[in-house]
This record gives C-alpha cells, sequence and structure tokens, in this order.
C-alpha cells in the first residue's frame, strides 16, 4: 500500500487538479459511448400500460392478455412489415408509478407506440408525459372525459368510450323506460366515482329524476353497512353505485343483507364476470351499461374469444380486453401503413377511422375519441351478463328487483 | 335528528364492525406485550387467515362433509391451527432474527413480510386478484326489533368473537403458558431465570395472535360474504391504531380500541353530512385528539418516569 | 488514492450496467459481478478492510471521486429519460431519508407520516402556483416552510407521545392528510393540481434539454442536478448536524430520555427541533418533486409512499447518513428494475427487504460509533468518548 506516501504528497491543489482531470475524463468517456443496440430484424416495440397488481389487476391482466394476442396475431401473418416485440409495464393504478411506466416506455426509441391505462387517475396523469415524448398512446380503458377532451395533444387517442355517453343512456333506460323516479347515488371518491355520480346526476336532472342523496365512499372501502343503512332509511327505488367491481360487490351484498329494498344500477366498472361469480345470488337483477356490445355478440367477438382461449391465459379477457385488442391492431395498422415513426404514427392514428373492428365501427373525432354509437345494457340473469334486449326482464317474463319492491310498496 | 331506530341499527353496524377490528387489535397487543415489536405483517395474516379458511370450505365439501355445523368447527379449526403456524414461522422468519436489532428493523421486515404474504395470495391464489364469495355457512335470515333489522349470522358471529375473546383470557391469566407469556411480558431476562423457556413462550404467543387473526378473516368473510386479498391493508392498520388507542400491551385495551374505531368509522358515515367521505379523518382525528391527553392509550399503563 | 477512485469508478460501471442491462447475457453479467463482490466482501475481510482503510484515508478523493462520477452519470444515461428520472427519484429519496433520518435515527421521533409531508410541500407549491400564481421559485422555498410549520403545530400538543403511540399518530396524520386532498374542492379533489409551472434558472427552462460539452441530455438531466445539488447540500447539513453539540443532544433523546433531561437537556425544545428540521427536508423534496413531475394528486403521497420512505432509513442504517444515501440509491431504482418481473415484482422486492434486513440486521450501513478526541477522522488516536450501543428506540 502506497497510503502514506500519497497522503504526504497529494496537496488540496493537486486533488483539485487531480479530480478535474478524472472529472474531464469520464465526461468525455461518457460522451464518447454509444449504448449497443441489436439490429438484426427491423424490430418494431410496442408498450402496454396498466394495472398488474393491486386491487384492479383482473382487468389489467385481461387487458394486457387481450393485447398479447393481438401482436401474436399480426407477428404471425406473414404480410406484416415488421416483427413486433412488446413491452408490458404495471402501473398498480398509481399516477407516479405510471408516469414512471410512460417514461420507461417512451425512453426506448424502439417503442413507437403505447396501448395504455385502465384507471382513469392515471390515464390522466400520464397525458402530458406522453405528449412529451412524443410517444402515441392509444387509451383502452380509462373513461374520464379529460383524457382526450382536456387538451390538444396530438399523442393521445382513446378507442373506448367516456363516462359522459354512458350516464345520460344510463339515466334514459332508468327513468324512461324503467320509470323510476327517486335514487340514491354512492360513488367511490376517485375521479371515475365522482366522474360517474356527476354525469349520471346530470342526466336525472334533465330528465326530472329525484335524486336523495349522493355519498362518497373510499375506494377498498369493505363496510358499507353504515351508509346503506342511512340510505335505506330515505327508501329510494333505486341506488346507483358508481364504482368498480369490488366496492360494487360489497354495496349489493350488504344491501341485500340489510334488506334495503331498492334496485341496484351500476357502470361499466362492475361488468366482469368477477362481479356475477363473487357476489352469487346477490347479482340477479343488476343491470349495468357498457360501450360497445358484449364480447360474444361483437361482429368480430367470437372470433376474438376462440383465439383468446387458444393462447389459454390464466386469466378471462374482461370487458375491456376487447378494446385493448382492437386499440393494439389499430396501433399496428399505422405503423404498418406510415412506418415505424412516432410523429406519422401519432398523426395517423388521431383521426383514425376503421368500419369492421371486433368493437365495430371505429371513428374518431378531432379529439381522438372514439365516438362509439353504441351503449349497451346489461343485466345480471342466472349468473350471467345478459343484453338486456335478450333478457326474460326485457320480455317480461321476470321483473326487477327494483321494480317488484316498487309495486309492492304501492 | 334521524329516527330511534336508525340511531339503534347504526350503532349495531358499529358494534359489528368494531367486533372485526378488536380481533386483529388483540394479536397486535399481544405480540407488543410479549415481545416490545409491532408486528406489521399482522394485517395479511388476517387475510391469509381468511383465505385458508375459504380454501377449507372448499376441501370439506370435496371430501363430503355436508353438515354446515361440522364443516364451519373444521374450517374454523383448521384455519386457526395453519395459520397459527404460519404467524409463528413470520416470528421466526422476521422477528427472532432480529431481536437484538433497533425495533424499527423489526417494523420493516414484518412490512416487508407483510408485502410478500399480500402479492404472494395474489399471485398463487387461483384468480387472486379478485374479491372471491366467502360462502355463507351460518343461519341465514332475520328478524326486526322496534325495526333494528338483526340477522342471525349477525348474533353467531358475535357469539363466537366473545367466545374467542373468552378464551383468549382464560388462556392469558389461568393457564401456565399464559404465565409464562405474562411474566415476559414484564420482564424477559427475570422470566427466563425463574425457569420460563422464552422461545416456546414466544412461539405460543404468536400463534394464539395469528390464530385470532384467523378467526377475525373467516368472520369477515361470513359477515360480509366477500374476501379480497388487499383487505388486510386497512385491517392492519385500522387493528394496529386500535391496539394503540387502547393501550399496546393490554388485552381489554384492544378490545376497547376495536370497538372505539368501529363505532367511531360508523358514525361519522352515518350522522354528519358529507361524513362517509370523511369517516376515517374523523375516526383518526378522534384519535389524535384521545393521544393528546391519554399519550399511552386508554388501558396504558401510566409511565410516570420523574426524577 | 488511484486505488480508491479505481474502486469508485468499478462501481460506477456496475451501477450503470445494472441500470441499463436489457438483453438477457448482460443482465447475467452484470448479476454475477454484484453476487462475486458482495461474496468477496463477505468472505475476504482483508480485502474488505483495505477499502475500508484506503476510503477512510483519502476521504477528501473519495468525495471528490463520487461527485464527479455523480455528476457525469447523465452522460452515460442520455439514451434512456427514464434511468434519469428514476435516478432524480432517488436523489429526492435521499433529501428524504436525510430528513427523516434526523427525525427517527438521530432523536428517535418515529414518523410514519413522511408522504403527507412530502405532500404538504408538493401540494404548497401547486396551490400557490396554479391557484394564487405565486412565482415557481417562491412558492418552492415556501412549501418546505408550509411542512415545518404544519408538522410543528401538529407535534406540539404530543409531545409526551413516544415510540409505537407517535407511530399511530403519525400514520393518523398521514391518512387525514391524504383523504382530506382527495375530497376538498380546493385541492383538485383526486385529479389534483396539474400543470404546476417548472423552474427556471439563468433564463433556462427546467423542461429544456440541457446541452453540455456538445452533447444534449434528455431534460431530465436538468432536474437530476438539481437533486444532486439539492440531496448533497442536506446532505451535507445532515453531517454536520450530527457532529454538532445538538445531534449529540438528540442522540441522548433518543437513548435514554430521562437520563437527558436529568443532564439538563430541554427535551421538548429539541424533539421539536429535530421533528422541525426533518419535516423541512422532507417538505424540501416534496416542492421539488412537484415542480418537477408538474402535478400532484393523493394517490402520490399515500401511506404506501411513507413506508417506503422509512424502508430507505431502516435499511440504509439508523442514524447512519452514508447509510441513508445507499438506501435510497438502491430501494428506489431497485423495483424500477424489477418490472421485467411483472406480478411476482413486488413480492420479490418485499423478500429481498428481508433478506437484505437478516443479513445486516442494523441496516446495510449501520452508524459507526461515535468517537471523540484528538482524533483524525479515522479515529487513529485512539477512541475516549461515548460508545452509542443500541441505535434507535430504546427498548
Amino acid at each position: 500500500m502506497d497510503d502514506q506516501a500519497t497522503k504526504v504528497l497529494v496537496s488540496r491543489r493537486d486533488l483539485l487538479k487531480g479530480g478535474t482531470a478524472a472529472g474531464v475524463g469520464v465526461i468525455a468517456l461518457g460522451g464518447l459511448w454509444r449504448p449497443a443496440r441489436a439490429q438484426a430484424k427491423k424490430v418494431v416495440k410496442l408498450s402496454f400500460i396498466g394495472p398488474l397488481t393491486g386491487g384492479t389487476a383482473s382487468n389489467g391482466l385481461g387487458g394486457r392478455n387481450s393485447f398479447l394476442l393481438a401482436v401474436a396475431e399480426r407477428n404471425a401473418d406473414p404480410k406484416s412489415k415488421y416483427r413486433y416485440e412488446t413491452i408490458v409495464l404495471d402501473d398498480e393504478c398509481k399516477p407516479t408509478v405510471a408516469v414512471q411506466a410512460a417514461l420507461r416506455a417512451g425512453s426506448d426509441p424502439e417503442v413507437i407506440a403505447s396501448v395504455s391505462h385502465y384507471c382513469s387517475v392515471v390515464a390522466i396523469a400520464t397525458v402530458d408525459t406522453f405528449n412529451k415524448l412524443g410517444l402515441p398512446s392509444m387509451v383502452w380503458g380509462a373513461v374520464l372525459p379529460d383524457i382526450t377532451y382536456g387538451h390538444k395533444h396530438v399523442e393521445i387517442t382513446r378507442v373506448n368510450g367516456t363516462m359522459i355517453n354512458q350516464n345520460h343512456i344510463a339515466a334514459d333506460f332508468a327513468v324512461k323506460k324503467l320509470g323510476f323516479k327517486t335514487f340514491s347515488i354512492i360513488h367511490d371518491t376517485t375521479d371515475y366515482g365522482r366522474g360517474h355520480a356527476k354525469y349520471f346526476t346530470e342526466g336525472l336532472e334533465r330528465l326530472g329524476g329525484k335524486i336523495l342523496s349522493t355519498t362518497g365512499t373510499a375506494k377498498d372501502q369493505k363496510d358499507y353497512t353504515a351508509e346503506l343503512t342511512k340510505v335505506k332509511a330515505e327508501k329510494p327505488e333505486v341506488i346507483y353505485y358508481g364504482g368498480l367491481t369490488p366496492d360494487g360487490v360489497r354495496v349489493k351484498v350488504q344491501m341485500d343483507k340489510l334488506g334495503v329494498k331498492a334496485q341496484f344500477q351500476g357502470t361499466s366498472g362492475i361488468k366482469s364476470d368477477t362481479f356475477i361469480e363473487t357476489a352469487g345470488a346477490s347479482a340477479e337483477g343488476v343491470y349495468c351499461f357498457v360501450e360497445g356490445a358484449p364480447t360474444e355478440k361483437l361482429p368480430g367477438g367470437k372470433r376474438f374469444l376462440e383465439a383468446y382461449a387458444k393462447m389459454a391465459f390464466k386469466e378471462p379477457s374482461e370487458a375491456y380486453g376487447p378494446f385493448a385488442y382492437v386499440a393494439t391492431h389499430l396501433v399496428i395498422d399505422a405503423i404498418e401503413e406510415v412506418g415505424p415513426d412516432r410523429p406519422k404514427v401519432a398523426q395517423k392514428l388521431k383521426r383514425t377511422r376503421k368500419p369492421d373492428t371486433i368493437i365495430g365501427p371505429v371513428e374518431f373525432d378531432e379529439h381522438g375519441q372514439n365516438t362509439v354509437p353504441l351503449i349497451t345494457t346489461h343485466v345480471a340473469q342466472d349468473g350471467k351478463w345478459v343484453v338486456w334486449e335478450d333478457s326474460e326482464y326485457a320480455t317480461g317474463k321476470r321483473e326487477l328487483p327494483g321494480l317488484k319492491f316498487k309495486r309492492e310498496r304501492a | 335528528m334521524p329516527p330511534l331506530e336508525v340511531i339503534l341499527q347504526q350503532a349495531f353496524n358499529g358494534l359489528m364492525l368494531g367486533v372485526m377490528y378488536a380481533l386483529i387489535a388483540v394479536g397486535f397487543t399481544l405480540f407488543f406485550g410479549v415481545l416490545d415489536v409491532i408486528h406489521f405483517s399482522h394485517g395479511d395474516i388476517f387475510t391469509l387467515g381468511a383465505f385458508a379458511g375459504l380454501s377449507l370450505t372448499f376441501l370439506w365439501a370435496a371430501v363430503g362433509i355436508g353438515n354446515p355445523a361440522v364443516a364451519l368447527l373444521l374450517t374454523f379449526l383448521g384455519a386457526l391451527v395453519l395459520t397459527g403456524l404460519i404467524g409463528v414461522a413470520a416470528e421466526r422468519a422476521c422477528v427472532k432474527p432480529l431481536a437484538k436489532a433497533p425495533p424499527l428493523m423489526t417494523l420493516l421486515a414484518t412490512l416487508s413480510l407483510g408485502l410478500v404474504i399480500r402479492e404472494a395470495i395474489l399471485i398463487f391464489y387461483p384468480r387472486g386478484a379478485d374479491p372471491k364469495p366467502f360462502p355463507a355457512m351460518l343461519p341465514q335470515g332475520l328478524f326486526e326489533i322496534g325495526g333494528v333489522v338483526i340477522r342471525y349470522e349477525n348474533l353467531a358471529i358475535l357469539a363466537i368473537a366473545g367466545v374467542a375473546m373468552v378464551l383468549v383470557d382464560l388462556i392469558i391469566n389461568r393457564t401456565r403458558v399464559g404465565a409464562s407469556m405474562r411474566a415476559v411480558a414484564q420482564d424477559a431476562e427475570a422470566a427466563q431465570m425463574m425457569g420460563v423457556n422464552l422461545n416456546r413462550t414466544v412461539d405460543f404467543t404468536f400463534f394464539l395472535g395469528s390464530a385470532l387473526a384467523a378467526v377475525a378473516g373467516i368472520l369477515n368473510g361470513l359477515y360480509y360474504s366477500e374476501i379480497h386479498f388487499i383487505m388486510g391493508i386497512m385491517g392492519g392498520i385500522i387493528g394496529f391504531s386500535a391496539a394503540a388507542i387502547g393501550g399496546l400491551g393490554n388485552v381489554y385495551g384492544a378490545i376497547l380500541g376495536g370497538l372505539l374505531f368501529g363505532v367511531l368509522q360508523t358514525l361519522a358515515a352515518a350522522f354528519i353530512p358529507r361524513g362517509s367521505e370523511f369517516r376515517d379523518v374523523v375516526a383518526f382525528a378522534v384519535v389524535m385528539v384521545f393521544m393528546v391527553f391519554k399519550p399511552t392509550g386508554i388501558l396504558g399503563e401510566k409511565t410516570i418516569e420523574r426524577v | 488514492m488511484i486505488g480508491v477512485w479505481a474502486v469508485e469508478l468499478g462501481l460506477f460501471v456496475l451501477v450503470v450496467a445494472a441500470l441499463l442491462a436489457e438483453r438477457p447475457i448482460a443482465v447475467g453479467l452484470t448479476v454475477a459481478a454484484i453476487g462475486i463482490l458482495l461474496l468477496a466482501a463477505r468472505t475476504s475481510p482483508r480485502l474488505w478492510g483495505w477499502v475500508a482503510t484506503a476510503f477512510r484515508t483519502h476521504r477528501a478523493a473519495a468525495l471528490a471521486g463520487a461527485a464527479v462520477l455523480a455528476l457525469a452519470l447523465p452522460f452515460f444515461l442520455r439514451a434512456s429519460p427514464y434511468w434519469t428520472f428514476v435516478a432524480t427519484m432517488a436523489l429526492i429519496y435521499v433529501t428524504i431519508g436525510q430528513g427523516l433520518n434526523v427525525q427517527m435515527g438521530t432523536a428517535g421521533v418515529i414518523n410514519l407520516a413522511g408522504a403527507a409531508f412530502a405532500g404538504l410541500g408538493g401540494y404548497t407549491v401547486g396551490l400557490l402556483t396554479v391557484r394564487l400564481g405565486f412565482a415557481p421559485w417562491l412558492a418552492f422555498a415556501i412549501g418546505p416552510l408550509v411542512a415545518m410549520v404544519v408538522g410543528a403545530l401538529l407535534f406540539i400538543p404530543i409531545l409526551k407521545v413516544r415510540g409505537h403511540y407517535l407511530a399511530l399518530v403519525t400514520i393518523a396524520f398521514g391518512f387525514i392528510f391524504n383523504i382530506l386532498m382527495n375530497n376538498l374542492e380546493f385541492t383538485g379533489g383526486p385529479q389534483g393540481i396539474k400543470n404546476i409551472p417548472t423552474l427556471r434558472l439563468f433564463g433556462h427552462a427546467f423542461t429544456t434539454a440541457p446541452t453540455l460539452f456538445g452533447v444534449t441530455l434528455p431534460s431530465h438531466a436538468n432536474f437530476y442536478y438539481a437533486a444532486l445539488a439539492m440531496a448533497a447540500l442536506v446532505t451535507w447539513l445532515a453531517w454536520r448536524l450530527y457532529n454538532s453539540w445538538v445531534g449529540l443532544t438528540l442522540n441522548t433523546l433518543r437513548d435514554d430520555e430521562i437520563a437527558a433531561k436529568c443532564s439538563g437537556v430541554s427535551v421538548t425544545r429539541h424533539k421539536l427541533l429535530a421533528f422541525s428540521i426533518g419535516n423541512l427536508f422532507v417538505g424540501l423534496a416534496g416542492a421539488f418533486y412537484a415542480v418537477m413531475v408538474g402535478f400532484v394528486s393523493p394517490p402520490d403521497f399515500d401511506f404506501g409512499y411513507s413506508l417506503v420512505m422509512l424502508s430507505v432509513v431502516i435499511l440504509g442504517g439508523l442514524d447512519s447518513i452514508p447509510g441513508v444515501v445507499l438506501g435510497a440509491c438502491l430501494l428506489i431504482p431497485l423495483p424500477e428494475r424489477f418490472r421485467m418481473l411483472h406480478e411476482y415484482r413486488l413480492l420479490l422486492y418485499g423478500a429481498a427487504i428481508v433478506l437484505m434486513l437478516l443479513f445486516r440486521p442494523r441496516g446495510l450501513w449501520p452508524a459507526g460509533v461515535r468517537r471523540y478526541g484528538l482524533g483524525s477522522p479515522a479515529g487513529s488516536f485512539g477512541a475516549a468518548g461515548t460508545r452509542a450501543e443500541g441505535v434507535g428506540v430504546s427498548r
């Protein structure tokens, strides 16, 4: 060891000089250094961002699987000009994590576009990030209107509908078609729940429905007995819940346990197989609204479900899987047409028009928002979600629980 | 002023919720009493207990035990033992090796272990991300007294919880191992000198506390008919808070704290405008005010430290 | 001295490789290298001893070398704004960690509401700039002060509360903060506050990509350098505090409050001081985060993040200033690196922390024993002073 020797010899000035020299050297090295990349084939990367862990993971996993399915199909297609690789990122339904995931996707120059987000709070957070990165991002599940309507960025598009159309149709259905007059609204306090409550209230006021109370509850709350006991005393005809499946199950099951005699009306957030499996008998007669048509009824739904089954995924595709699937195909279509160039792909995607996707015709407005022509009403019947028009409730063979309570009360 | 039956109904709701918290809180307080540690994965042990119970109901159904009372009893026994043993394993893995390290190390280790347990349920339980239906194994149906709806199963749940709490009390105060626990709680070194087997006592404490968490988990499943892998997060936080507000190390304090939390949350949601959104604010704010006047919990030992 | 720099350069190469390795072979090589190093450090005390001595003797050189490498890092990460962002986050957590360490490590005041105090800093910046039109720098300066003042106001009534009960009070505060931010209208509800203006320095906006030495770096490099300055400043302040009489006094509070009182230490004043300084640092980091990301929302400051902050301090080593730096630089990039493991990520992250604690029960870089005397930094003249055993809350 020459410790002692150097200790004596090195003065502070030498240290400074040495440090500077070393610093310049290291920085120069950094400047020269180029990250090496494999360039064997023309590879184009696509990223998927969604919640893979946490309370909404089942929807995220269904979306991811559908994304992987679409990519696999295009890679198997001999007509494809590029080989598509995938990067799957977890946003955990948390804004910070989502921003990091978006950055991660965007910082890889080979990633040309992203299929992103199920949670509204996360999708709204990354809007500016995608814009700064110049990375086209097509939202496949988040329904908050501001995600497409709150800015003028070219990068953000959305293949699923917003909660505005959904709730106006929902109010129409409840008031005009079923003749309900009094409503108690419960919603979770996230963007999703608050937004739904707001637009449903708007719809009801337009039609003269009466709102007895509006109650916000925390996401992932376990006990709803206090809120439901309070609502029970108001004797509403309908309890509207704006929130996602886990909480929706709790509200409905606890409603029954407390003997609350009202119709349960949900939003797209509860349209999952899990809702019916978990709520069991309590699910019977619950209705809700979803953009597009049910997977089986979609123009290409049967083919989608068959292809999905062939991939032997662990998780079902859930309600928004087809949207993730279509978003992936639309993104790949754009890349095939204009080449792997982010700005060109973004321009192309902004005004997407495609008459024959598995979710039906797709047509984006100037905000890059799909103007979905169709909202489908679903009702839980014998442990399955059935399209309202095909259900025994519509034909009059069965009576919705809420209508029965109303009749009994009268 | 809301009608009387609504107030009574809400009080009953609060009681049910409080009992769930109390059962979790007792575990926290036992661990703290004996070892002076906060076992932060206890909330996830509670989740684990619920999932163990659920899996066992499937097992009994598969082997053809049809009698609901027998199945329920076996579910409880099996989940208790299983969860208790996992609790002991958690202690051996994360608490004992860190016995000589600063207590905050144990806090971090158990916290991380909780994360591992939670994620393991998510990944390895079939479709673990979804909420799971819990079968109704208690008598269904309800009756009304003065407008208050009471379900038979709620009464059964209260009875089971009560029995569990009385048993814990008896074990602590009337048995040999309970005496060891109390001795270790007072002074571990002195207890060892008097011939108490420290390791075995600590193991038993974790077995007891974790088994109680399993009871809480199963009762939770029976009460709400649904369990979810993330229920241990809030369960754990409120369980710990309840134990602390009652006075760490004091079993009665933990029960009191649990009930207090349940009732506070329920009443806040029920009777304050927009209270539902702020129910936890109200509950935690009251807790903070309590701490101002009772810095070691309601029934906590008074530490008069004066020189 | 060259040896010290060589070691640092080697570690630096390893860190860059660990961050950027994407292909399986590269990842495998990096993991193998780290494994060999760890094994070498464990099995060969002589090697370890040589490195430790070298660093102790050439402390100034080591610091200078580390500074140069830290400054050079963005050049190596420039192909990836993402990793620059992650590195910046690690520096933000260094700042937070130093703050919490003053509270928990030095003074033994448990704080499980780190995220809430960071949130107070961040939300103050957001509210002042977006709602009230304050200049960004002014708001940025006020943010940490608000965190400090609110912390002090919270703390004064509960000075008698100690140890695990303090954990309860701070948990409660964290939840209250988060729920209020989520449910009040003026804080933007669940969407939080968006479009927080960025900082400008000498006319250079922090969002424009900087060009240094003819190399254009991603715009996040601005924040990286700013965060580096912030973390360095806070670490230096924490170091000065630790080595001052105040630091020693705070240690006595932690180890035995009654004894401290007997010796004439004002418990109230010093606890409040430690709590306030800590929250000032944490609030500063929160304010920085707000101007960097440009938005704040309740989920960014929930209980989970308080636990991450806590982990940084505890895993690094309580009361250990270099430990905090190490803890942050390890714990923040690690889960990001684990992203390729998808749903197994958090599981393995939790398991990794448990394992690290089992192997190093006092933290990765435990606080050294305080030494006083005529000593050089190495204490070569022998230690005559207090031996502070049992770091942490007295049991």
